[in-house]
């Protein structure tokens, strides 16, 4: 017995095929990174479905925005890194 | 046939009738949105057609209470022809449209056999007619897979008030050609 | 002459008559076929006036009828107008004939299995062992002797016969036959026709089987044999004919789907290997534990799919219990409106996995967890509004099945692997599986006699609770989730985990969700695949890795599939063979791509043989309907040509050659090896190169869980 509502993978799909005009009018660059971004929602399927979303394209959103998160995060953990690595070579070579 | 079918008012005591591939499907949802940001529709659905998240996308086109006018279209779905008509004989008549999307789509499933399926269509018609008095009925059918199941189409197209046939790209049983 | 008799019922089926037979088999070994009486009871409502002119039309036909209060599954005791006939036979006429003349009444326990009247009248089950009094000729008393349930049942020992064929017959007409009966071999010609119908019948007579095994017997042999020898009968009832059901195409379910020929015996099974879904897997007495439990005959449960099981099984426990039987489902959803159905409309939770090699992890099964949802939960369609009543009889059905899945499971642990019942237990034992595994889609089915969309909603909305569950668990005990998929869970844990770190997730799993899981295995690595059109994109169950103990799980590859040719698949197998042996599979990338080279240096030499080139398609539509036609709508033209039916929804064989394909096997150097090459090679890129290629990097998953870091200081290193 086949479902009635899709499943969201078919849902995204078509959402983003609606996006079509949007993208086009980007730049080259810019597409790639709307491409990269859209596709970062798709490991949280599980999750965008079960916020039960009349519209899962806002759960969608926020799984993107997540995923940005998380790159901050990295970044800002690799500076701190850097800067303490820095200030390491600054004490040794001042020292 | 979109543009046509949406500038068209369906009265009360008619009965529409859309054929086209997957049921009309596509052409359907902003007949349905469009009833339903007036009021309440009711849809009986034969064949798993009702297209859920694309309803609320149009919906939302039109107003933000997505919420809202999602809680004006009542869904029925049926899997069999004989749920099709316990569905039909369960509803009332109102003033409340009513939908019935791919309607012979469990009527075309040849485990049925064809004498029960016209049996089952006669009297979910009888139904009908007695639904539209107050409210249009509008019903969505595919074609028919098999040539063995013309007659059911038929019949519902001959009840119809007003039909929309989709033009059918007309493949001639083709030859095979040679790789 | 009376005589009474201990033995086991082997079938039940109607003679054209309409008379009932059974065919049972005492202690002794002596086959007995047997008249039995028995009276079948249907009933009807609906509104009062056709009740009545009802009553007047079969009062004129002089069949009786009584008023009856019964049992409805929804409605409770209602009243029934009960029409009992003497016979299955005539009972099945003046049903059919009442509906056709009055379609507006409801008929109930109209249209059940025989065997599943015969159990409800008598107790008796196919293949119980029962006690019979008989004059010879008709069946005088019938008492069970046990129960579908009991987990060793006794068995009578059966003699089996084998027809195998040299080739597919619908290829090529085969030259010979070759018979097998316990030690005895025959290969007899079928030219000179005569004399091969003579030997046919001598060796039948002479073993007199109780099984006829054969290749292609439904499609192929059994109706060659009642055109050339019409008076033949392979029956071991004379007053039967074979019945062969002719194939059919039909359109179901919205797709095409296609039933070849089934021959059927009386007095003896036939079954037809190539023509029996689930018998590969199940065997013999695997189709015997379905008839068992299901009241289906063993040439049905050999060649249909489960879900007639199950549909059975539930008519026995109404019957049983007195409850009346729809003879269609009319059970219609109730409405409910768009925002309602879209938040109960979903399928089981299904939890992307994170892309990647991962070494170290454990796979947690939860056990049937859908027939021990609709137990535990009570999920039946009478139950939906009223969770506090007694179970009902969905529940009421699978609990003694589930029970006896989960003894002939725990017997099989025990057991030491060299015991020869183990072979036995697990025909057994998978194939309740498969009643298990079915049991849940039939809650919704659209046939189901007792089904409810609703209640299949409920069923799912549970089981995504019980992962989300499940999944919190785990987390809280410092695991990372890599993969939930409908009933399984993955997990992983930095630094490698053992069984023993595994336990006590597995007890508080149990504990909090009352269902029982189970340690599938600890993974010694495991690659969770993207998809194949995105790179990007993680699909559920799609993984290949290995278990500590060396043994391999596959999901999603081409050697799954039914289309992949035999060295495609091989290949592949050989790759993760090699894998295998590793502690990380990267390790041995390389020997498995000499491999590849290596299989695709024999292809392009002619070493390959053709027969394991051989590619397997099912065609989608009528052969006439395509315009360009693919490889599989060549292959139908050239069947047609030779005068083979081909329909939609038949699987086709061939072969890639240069000229296109081929349905005959074609000489090694005909081959296209190009072709095959191709298919090779995406074979093997599809393991291999996830393994050498890291997942995409801005979205690296591995990176999700890496604990955030108090980085240690790199030394700098001195003189700088």
């Amino acid at each position: 017995m086949g479902r009635t509502v899709p499943t969201l993978t078919r849902q995204l799909n078509e959402t983003e095929a609606a996006l079509q005009g949007f993208r086009r009018a980007l730049r080259r660059s810019d597409q790639l990174l709307l491409d990269a971004l859209l596709a970062s929602a798709r490991p949280h399927l599980a999750a965008i479905t079960a916020s039960e979303m009349l519209l899962p394209f806002e759960a969608a959103l926020l799984a993107m925005l997540l995923e940005q998160s998380r790159r901050v995060m990295l970044l800002e953990q690799e500076v701190q890194h850097l800067q303490q690595e820095i200030a390491l070579l600054r004490r040794n070579h001042e020292g | 046939m979109n543009d046509i079918m949406l500038s068209q008012s369906f009265p009360a005591g008619s009965m529409a009738v859309i054929c086209a591939t997957h049921a009309a499907a596509d052409h359907i949802s902003p007949l349905i949105v469009r009833l339903a940001l007036g009021g309440t529709v009711q849809v009986l659905d034969g064949g798993n057609r009702l297209q859920a998240y694309p309803l609320t996308r149009l919906i939302r086109r039109h107003t933000p209470a997505v919420e809202e006018v999602s809680q004006r279209i009542y869904v029925r779905r049926a899997f069999t022809a004989y749920q099709m008509l316990a569905l039909l004989e369960e509803s009332s008549p109102s003033s409340v449209p009513c939908i019935l999307l791919d309607l012979l789509a469990s009527f075309y499933d040849e485990t049925l056999p064809l004498k029960e399926a016209q049996s089952l269509l006669k009297r979910c018609l009888e139904r009908s007619d007695s639904l539209r008095v107050l409210a249009p009925v509008i019903v969505t059918l595919t074609p028919p897979p098999t040539p063995r199941r013309y007659s059911l189409f038929e019949v519902v197209c001959q009840r119809a008030d007003a039909l929309w046939l989709e033009p059918q790209p007309s493949a001639p049983p083709v030859q095979f050609s040679l790789f | 002459m009376k005589v009474e008799c201990l033995g086991w019922l082997m079938d039940v089926y109607l003679r054209p008559d309409g008379t009932p037979m059974l065919w049972l088999i005492d202690q002794t070994g002596k086959r007995w076929l047997l008249r039995m009486h028995l009276p079948v009871t249907f009933y009807v409502t609906g509104g009062r006036a056709d009740l009545r002119q009802a009553w007047r039309y079969l009062s004129s036909r002089s069949v009786s009828c009584e008023r009856q209060d019964r049992k409805d599954l929804f409605r409770g005791q209602c009243p029934v107008m009960a029409v009992t006939l003497p016979d299955p036979a005539s009972a099945q006429a003046v049903y059919h004939d009442l509906r056709r003349n009055f379609p507006l009444l409801d008929y109930y326990d109209a249209d059940l299995p025989l065997g599943v009247r015969l159990a409800g009248h008598t107790g008796v089950h196919l293949l119980g062992q029962c006690r019979f009094t008989t004059d010879g000729e008709q069946i005088l008393m019938l008492s069970p002797l046990d129960s579908p349930w009991d987990l060793d049942p006794s068995a009578p020992s059966l003699r089996i016969l084998e027809v195998e064929l040299p080739d597919d017959p619908h290829l090529s007409p085969p030259a010979w036959l070759d018979l097998r009966f316990q030690t005895f071999r025959y290969r007899l010609s079928l030219e000179p026709l005569r004399a091969f119908g003579a030997n046919l019948r001598a060796l039948l007579s002479r073993f007199d089987p109780d099984v006829i095994l054969t290749d292609y017997g439904d499609t192929w042999l059994f109706p060659f044999l009642q055109k050339v020898f019409p008076e033949f009968n392979l029956n071991r009832d004379p007053g039967m004919a074979v019945a062969v059901r002719p194939a059919r195409t039909l359109f179901a379910y919205g797709q095409v789907l296609y039933r070849g020929e089934q021959a059927f015996l009386f007095g003896r099974w036939h079954i037809d290997r190539r023509n029996a879904a689930l018998f590969g897997e199940i065997g013999l007495e695997g189709a015997m534990e379905l008839a068992r439990v299901t009241q289906l005959g063993v040439q049905e449960t050999a060649r249909k799919s489960p879900g007639a099981g199950i549909t059975a099984m539930q008519m026995l426990t109404a019957l049983q219990e007195g409850v009346l039987i729809p003879a269609v489902k009319q059970q219609a959803e109730s409405p409910r409106t768009l925002s309602d159905l879209i938040r109960a409309d979903r399928g089981g939770m299904i939890y992307q996995p994170l892309v990647g090699v991962y070494r170290h992890v454990a796979e947690i099964d939860f056990a049937s967890m859908y027939p021990s949802i609709m137990v535990q939960a009570n999920i039946s369609p009478e139950t939906l509004a009223h969770p506090d009543a007694p179970p009902g009889l969905i529940p009421r059905t699978l609990t003694p099945l589930l029970r006896k899945r989960l003894a002939l499971k725990q017997r099989l642990q025990t057991l030491d692997p060299r015991d020869e019942r183990i072979a036995g237990l697990k025909a057994r034992q998978s194939a309740l599986k498969w009643l298990l595994v079915v049991c849940f889609g039939y809650l919704g089915y659209k046939n189901a006699r007792f089904g409810k969309v609703e209640s299949h909603e409920k069923v799912t909305a549970l089981s995504r609770e019980l992962l989300l569950q499940a999944k919190e668990l785990a987390e809280e005990q410092g695991f990372t989730v890599l993969h939930m998929y409908v009933d399984s869970l993955f997990v992983h844990r930095e630094g490698g985990l053992c069984r023993e770190d595994v336990a006590p997730l597995l007890e508080a799993i149990q504990a909090r969700t009352s269902i029982g899981v189970t340690l599938e295995g600890i993974y010694r690595w495991l690659v969770f695949l993207p998809s194949r059109q995105d790179g990007r994109t993680p699909v559920p169950n799609r993984y290949f890795g290995v278990f500590e103990d060396g043994t391999l799980k596959v999901r999603g590859l081409a050697l799954r599939r039914h289309d992949t040719c035999a060295f495609a698949a091989s290949v592949q197998g050989e790759i993760l063979r090699i894998l295998a042996q590793a502690e990380d599979p990267r390790e041995r990338v390389a020997d498995a791509r000499v491999l590849v080279q290596r299989e695709l240096q024999r292809l392009s030499r002619g070493q390959i043989p053709p027969a394991v080139l051989k590619v397997a398609v099912k065609l989608s539509r009528a052969p006439e309907s395509f315009r360009k036609p693919g490889p599989a709508a060549q292959a139908a033209r050239l069947l047609a040509e030779r005068g083979v039916a081909v329909r939609a929804g038949m699987r086709l064989h061939f072969w890639f050659t240069r000229q296109g394909v081929s349905v005959d096997m074609p000489a090694p150097s005909m081959v296209d090896v190009d072709r095959y090459a191709r298919l090779v090679q995406r074979a093997a890129e599809e393991i291999l190169q996830p393994l050498e290629s890291p997942p995409p990097v801005p979205f690296q998953p591995r990176l999700l869980f890496v604990p955030l870091p108090v980085h240690p200081l790199a030394p700098i290193p001195e003189g700088q």
